[in-house]
């Protein structure tokens, strides 16, 4: 048999990528109608909102929520976890937004963190014992709630930044409709 | 290679192709496509496409390769490539207006791919305008069109950043809004839910890249912003009822 030209490889590799991305098509189709609902999304990147700054937490992560609760829009897994109890990532961190920068030199002030060096600090690992906040102080304040003396982000920008953070995988996508659905409290934003 | 020399290749092949049975047949493409408008988008790309119709390649290829050695390109036999000392090297890439899958080219003196989304994608007139070299280049929306619907996995998320890109750039400008809803309009619903799949799917997929976001915080924020805009700008678009 004749060896393949360069352009009949060419063409093979054409249609092996047009096979693969009806496959992922397909797939897609089969994960439900979730998949295009959230395709009308616009993911937003927490650490590409402003300032961000990584903090090993120095007093347990339920007394740094509560003493931050004043200064704090909680988002990510610690608006869910706020919301209705649960919490999408298994590292153990905190999220939020701040108003300025002072806010954030007084976690430090305060001695509920002490800052990590770098902007780059792994959002999804922790290193083993260590409880982390990663707080960002943003152009402008996302839109907030009220909920138990706490301020999360609104559903929409909580349902943004989660699909930013952890991407837009069906299992994610289904625990939201699931648990935020029936855990988002009247809008009543701040 | 001497700096804009893409530019002067462009330059070149438009008046060197003046007064041949490929004058305007060769519409600036691919990655290249950005060196047919104003951008600041890079290319990230050493070679340039020109996308040229099948018909042209199949009933006249001897002559094309002719016109382009009398400009001093050497054909790569059963490539579409051609090369020149000291150029960037450049491709034909194939468009049909009849078959819209992919496929090649008849056997021939000269061989090419044909891109289905390509002839779809020309058929709407706004695709294609003359660029600043003098010869015909994409538009902004042909070209996010080309790059948002292309399935070339070993392209990666390149070209739907691109595209991405692009589309922030051009948020404000409703020519090219309406060019790409058109356009849009071309392709069937599922085809057009792909594209704005893979286009969110490149956007998380730069997110989560850990080289990426090492490389320099305030580069990162900058861009990770535009891409973000220019998905929303796109789910705008596409969610738009125009009158086309």
């Amino acid at each position: 048999m004749a060896e393949p030209t360069f352009m009949e490889k060419y063409a093979r590799r054409v249609f092996r990528d047009a096979a693969a991305a009806r496959t992922r098509s397909l797939l897609r189709r089969l994960s439900g109608l979730l998949l295009y609902k959230y395709l009308d999304v616009v993911p937003s990147v927490f650490t590409a909102l402003g300032e961000l700054r990584a903090y090993r937490l120095r007093v347990p992560r339920v007394e740094a929520i509560e003493r931050l609760s004043d200064r704090a829009v909680f988002t990510l897994d610690t608006a869910t976890e706020i919301l209705g109890g649960f919490r999408f990532g298994r590292a153990r961190n905190e999220y939020a937004y701040f108003g300025s920068a002072s806010d954030l030199d007084w976690i430090e002030e305060a001695s509920v963190g002490e800052r990590r060096p770098g902007t780059s600090f792994p959002l999804a690992w922790t290193p083993s014992g260590w409880e982390m906040l990663f707080a960002v102080v943003p152009d402008s304040m996302p839109p907030a709630v009220a909920i138990a003396g706490f301020a999360v982000v609104s559903r929409e920008h909580l349902i943004r930044d989660l699909i930013g953070l952890y991407g837009a995988r069906v299992e994610l996508l289904a625990s939201i409709e699931a648990k935020l659905n029936r855990t988002t409290p009247a809008p009543a934003t701040r | 290679m001497s700096p804009g020399a893409e530019s002067q290749l462009i330059a070149r092949l438009v008046r060197g192709t003046r007064g041949t049975l490929l004058e305007d047949r060769l519409i600036l493409g691919g990655s290249s496509g950005l060196y047919g408008f104003e951008t600041a988008t890079p290319a990230f790309t050493e070679d340039l496409d020109f996308l040229i119709d099948e018909d042209l390649v199949s009933s006249r290829g001897s002559e094309i390769l002719e016109v382009l050695k009398k400009l001093g390109y050497q054909h790569h036999l059963d490539t579409p490539t051609f090369t020149s000392p000291g150029d960037p090297t450049f491709d034909l890439v194939g468009y049909s207006r009849q078959d819209f899958t992919d496929h090649l080219s008849p056997p021939g003196s000269l061989r090419v791919m044909v891109f289905g989304e390509l002839g779809i994608i020309l058929e709407e007139a706004c695709s294609v305008h003359r660029g600043p070299s003098g010869g015909l280049a994409l538009t902004p929306a042909g070209f996010c069109a080309a790059k948002l619907t292309t399935l070339r996995v070993e392209k990666g998320a390149k070209d739907k950043l691109q595209a991405l890109l692009v589309v922030a750039e051009r948020e404000l400008d409703p020519a090219f809004r309406e060019c790409l809803r058109r356009i849009f309009a071309r392709f069937d619903s599922d085809r057009r839910q792909d594209a704005l799949a893979d286009a969110q799917a490149a956007f998380l997929s730069l997110q989560r890249d850990p080289e990426f976001r090492d490389r320099g915080a305030e580069g990162y924020v900058v861009f990770l912003r535009r891409v973000e805009s220019g998905y929303g700008a796109l789910l705008r678009y596409l969610g738009e009822k125009g009158d086309g």
